[in-house]
C-alpha cells in the first residue's frame, strides 16, 4: 500500500537499519548459544524473555509516537487497516532481529542434538514475543487520552502534588509521562509473569504445555486490539498529538522540573563543540533522564545477579547494552524535533558533529563504569579483565556510533542533492 | 473545482467552548465559540504565540482540546477523524514535506489514497501546479525545492483532493507577489463553489480580497 509506505518515513535507513539488525542478530545469537548444554539452552531461552519483555515495554510508546510528520497523515487520510499496518511496521526491525535471535537459540541446537523440546521452546517463544508485542500496542496506542488528563492537572493531580512536596521539588519527569511509566512496568511484569508462569506450567504438566499461558495472554491482547480497532485513527491522533506536546514542550520552559545542564559544567570539552553540545545536553537533560536511567539499568542488574538467574554471558552483555543505549541517546538529539538539519548543519561540518557526539556519549562514561567497578569488586567470577573489556567496548562503540553517523549523514545529504 | 454550495448544517463547522493548554501552562484559548458556513473565508489575525497555530492543529485533529468540541455536521471530529479528514485540506509547516518524492508523486499519491484517482487526474494535477506556477521542477525531488516551492506544493496537496474544508496556515509564507495572487484566485474560486476557508496570516492587506471575517487572537474568553 502506497500511503502506507509515504507515512512511514525514510525507506533507505528502514533497508540499512534491517540488514545491519539481521546480521546483528544472527551473530549474537551465535555467540550466546556457542557450547551449550540443552538445558542451559533452555534457560537462556527463558532470560532472553525476560529481556524482551522488558526492552518491548520500554520502546513502544517511543516507537510509535510521535509521527515525525503527521502532515502526510492527514494529507493522505489512511483508513484504520493503513494505521495498523504503519503501526506495526514501525517494529519491524526490532520484530525481525527478535525473531531471529530466538530462532538461532533454539534451532541451532536443536539441528545438533535433535531434540525437540527446543523446537517447542521456539514456538513457546514466538507466542510470547507476539502476546507482549500486541499488549504494549494495546496499553500504548491509546495511552494519548489519559495522558493528557495527567499533563493538563484534571487526573494524578493529587498523586503530583503529594510527591513535590515530599520530594523537594517532584520527580523530575512531566505529569503526562507517569501513565507511559506505568504502562511500561505492567508490560514488564505481565509478560516476565507469562514468561514464568510458562515455566512453573511446563514443570507441572509437561514441557509441551509451557505455551498455554502465552497463548491466553496473546487472545486477550487480540480480543482488546479488536476493540480498539474500529476507533484507530482517534487513537492515533489523540496519541501522536500528546506525545508531540510531550516532546516540543510548547509554552513551557522545562518539563522535566530539574535545572539542565550549565554551560560552565562542561570545562572538560574542547571549546569549539562546547556550545553545540551544550544545545544538545540541555534538551536531553529535559526530555531524556539518562542518568537516572542507567541508575535504574544498574539495579535491575545487581538484583538479577543476586538472584543468580543471569548465566556468565549475560552478565557481560547486560552492561554493553547500557552502554549502548547511553551512545546511541546523544545521536537522537541531533535529529528534528530537537535539532532541525539546516541548525545542524550551520552548528558545525560532519568532522565536527563527530566530535559533538563522541563528547556527548563520554559524559555518561564515567559514572557507568564506576558502576560496572563495583560489579567486578563484588561478583567473584568477574575480573579485572572484564572491567577494561567493557571500557575499551564502550570507547569502541562510541567511535564506531560517530564514525557511522558520521559518514552516514555526510553520504545521504550528497546523494539527496547530487 | 466540485460545486458544494450545499450550506444545510450537515457541512457547518462549529467550535464550542473550546479551551487549550499545554502542560500545567495558562490556557492558549479559553472558552471559545464560534460557528463557520460554506462559502465563506475566515482571516485568524494575532501576534506570534498568540493561538493562531493551536486553533488550526485542534482544528485538523493533530491535537486535542483540553475542554470543549469542535463539530462537522453533528459530529464531533475527535471522535471520528479519519472521516472528517475526508472533507479537509491543510496546510501547514512546509517543513514536513517528503524530501524523496517529487511533487507530483506526492499529490498522485494523495489522490490515490483518497481513492480520487481517474484518467483525468494526469491533466488536472498538470493544471493545478500551473495555476499555482510551479514549473517545470515539480518532477524533480522535493528536498531540492526552494521554500516558496514548498508553499506551492503544499498548497497543491491540500486542494487536490477536492476538500470542502480548507486549514490554511500562513500559506503565504514565501511566496512571491505573482505566486500570491495566483494563490488568491484559486481559494477565491473555492470560495464561491461552497468551500469553507479557516485562514491565520499576518498579512491583513493580502487577506482583503478573500475575507468576510477575522478572528483577532489570542481569543481568551474568562
Amino acid at each position: 500500500m502506497k500511503s502506507v509506505k509515504m507515512i512511514s518515513g525514510n525507506p533507505g535507513l528502514f533497508r540499512t537499519g534491517m540488514i545491519l539488525t539481521i546480521i546483528g542478530s544472527m551473530l549474537v545469537g551465535h555467540g550466546l548459544v556457542q557450547g551449550l548444554e540443552l538445558s542451559e539452552a533452555l534457560v537462556l531461552h527463558r532470560y532472553l524473555l525476560f529481556l524482551f519483555a522488558c526492552v518491548i515495554a520500554f520502546i513502544t510508546p517511543w516507537t510509535l509516537f510521535p509521527q515525525q510528520s503527521i502532515w502526510i497523515a492527514q494529507a493522505l487520510n489512511p483508513g484504520t487497516t493503513a494505521i495498523q499496518k504503519v503501526m506495526f511496521k514501525r517494529f519491524g526491525t526490532v520484530w525481525v532481529g527478535t525473531m531471529i535471535l530466538i530462532s538461532v537459540i533454539s534451532l541451532q541446537p536443536a539441528f545438533t542434538s535433535s531434540n525437540i523440546r527446543l523446537v517447542f521452546a521456539w514456538l513457546d517463544a514466538v507466542i510470547i514475543v507476539h502476546a507482549i508485542l500486541l499488549l504494549a500496542m494495546v496499553k500504548f496506542v491509546p495511552m494519548g487520552v489519559i495522558s493528557q488528563q495527567w499533563q493538563e492537572g484534571s487526573r494524578g493531580r493529587a498523586l503530583m502534588d503529594y510527591i513535590k512536596e515530599t520530594s523537594s521539588g517532584g520527580i523530575g519527569v512531566p505529569a503526562g509521562s507517569m501513565p507511559t511509566y506505568g504502562a511500561t512496568l505492567q508490560v514488564a511484569v505481565i509478560g516476565m509473569m507469562t514468561v514464568i508462569a510458562g515455566a512453573w506450567i511446563q514443570n507441572s504438566l509437561g514441557w509441551a504445555t509451557s505455551a498455554a499461558p502465552a497463548l491466553v495472554l496473546l487472545f486477550y491482547a487480540l480480543w482488546r486490539w479488536r476493540i480498539l480497532f474500529s476507533t484507530l485513527d482517534v487513537h492515533f491522533y489523540h496519541s501522536h498529538g500528546f506525545y508531540h506536546e510531550l516532546f516540543r514542550n510548547p509554552g513551557g520552559r522545562s518539563d522535566a522540573g530539574r535545572e539542565p545542564i550549565p554551560f560552565n559544567s562542561l570545562y572538560w570539552v574542547p571549546g569549539p563543540i562546547k556550545p553545540p553540545l551544550w544545545l544538545i545536553l540541555r534538551q536531553m537533560d529535559r526530555k531524556l533522564p539518562l542518568g537516572r536511567l542507567i541508575i535504574v539499568g544498574f539495579v535491575l542488574y545487581w538484583i538479577l545477579i543476586y538472584s543468580g538467574v543471569l548465566t556468565p554471558q549475560l552478565v557481560v552483555i547486560i552492561p554493553l547494552l547500557l552502554m549502548l543505549v547511553k551512545n546511541l541517546s546523544v545521536v537522537k538529539m541531533e535529529s528534528v524535533p530537537y535539532l532541525s538539519p539546516m541548525y545542524r548543519s550551520l552548528l558545525g561540518s560532519e568532522f565536527k558533529w563527530f566530535w559533538i557526539r563522541s563528547f556527548g556519549a563520554l559524559r555518561w562514561s564515567a559514572p557507568l563504569h564506576l558502576f560496572t567497578g563495583i560489579t567486578v569488586w563484588f561478583v567473584g567470577s568477574l575480573s579485572a579483565g572484564d572491567w577494561q573489556l567493557w571500557i575499551y567496548s564502550d570507547i569502541l562503540m562510541i567511535f564506531t556510533i560517530g564514525i557511522s553517523v558520521s559518514v552516514w549523514k555526510w553520504v545521504s545529504q550528497r546523494k539527496q542533492y547530487a | 473545482m466540485p460545486d458544494m454550495t450545499n450550506k444545510s448544517p450537515d457541512n457547518l463547522l462549529n467550535v464550542v467552548d473550546l479551551s487549550k493548554k499545554y502542560g500545567q501552562n495558562k490556557y492558549v484559548i479559553s472558552g471559545f465559540t464560534a460557528s463557520f458556513t460554506p462559502g465563506s473565508a475566515t482571516g485568524l489575525m494575532g501576534p506570534n504565540g498568540s493561538g493562531k497555530t493551536t486553533f488550526m492543529r485542534i482544528l485538523s485533529g493533530a491535537a486535542f482540546p483540553t475542554n470543549g468540541r469542535v463539530e462537522y455536521g453533528d459530529k464531533d471530529i475527535h471522535q471520528g477523524l479519519h472521516e472528517y479528514l475526508k472533507y479537509v485540506g491543510i496546510v501547514g509547516d512546509a517543513s514536513d514535506l517528503p524530501q524523496f518524492l517529487t511533487a507530483e508523486e506526492l499529490v498522485e499519491g494523495i489522490m490515490r489514497s483518497r481513492v480520487l484517482w481517474n484518467s483525468g487526474s494526469v491533466a488536472y494535477i498538470s493544471e493545478l501546479f500551473d495555476q499555482l506556477e510551479l514549473d517545470e521542477r515539480r518532477s524533480t525531488l522535493i528536498g531540492t525545492y526552494s521554500s516558496g516551492m514548498m508553499q506551492k506544493t503544499m498548497i497543491a496537496a491540500a486542494i487536490c483532493a477536492h476538500p470542502r474544508v480548507l486549514l490554511l496556515d500562513e500559506p503565504f509564507r514565501a511566496l512571491d507577489e505573482s505566486a500570491v495572487d495566483s494563490v488568491l484566485k484559486i481559494l477565491n474560486e473555492f470560495k464561491k463553489n461552497g468551500g469553507m476557508i479557516l485562514i491565520s496570516s499576518h498579512q491583513r492587506t493580502i487577506l482583503e480580497s478573500l475575507c468576510d471575517r477575522y478572528i483577532d487572537f489570542p481569543v481568551l474568553i474568562s
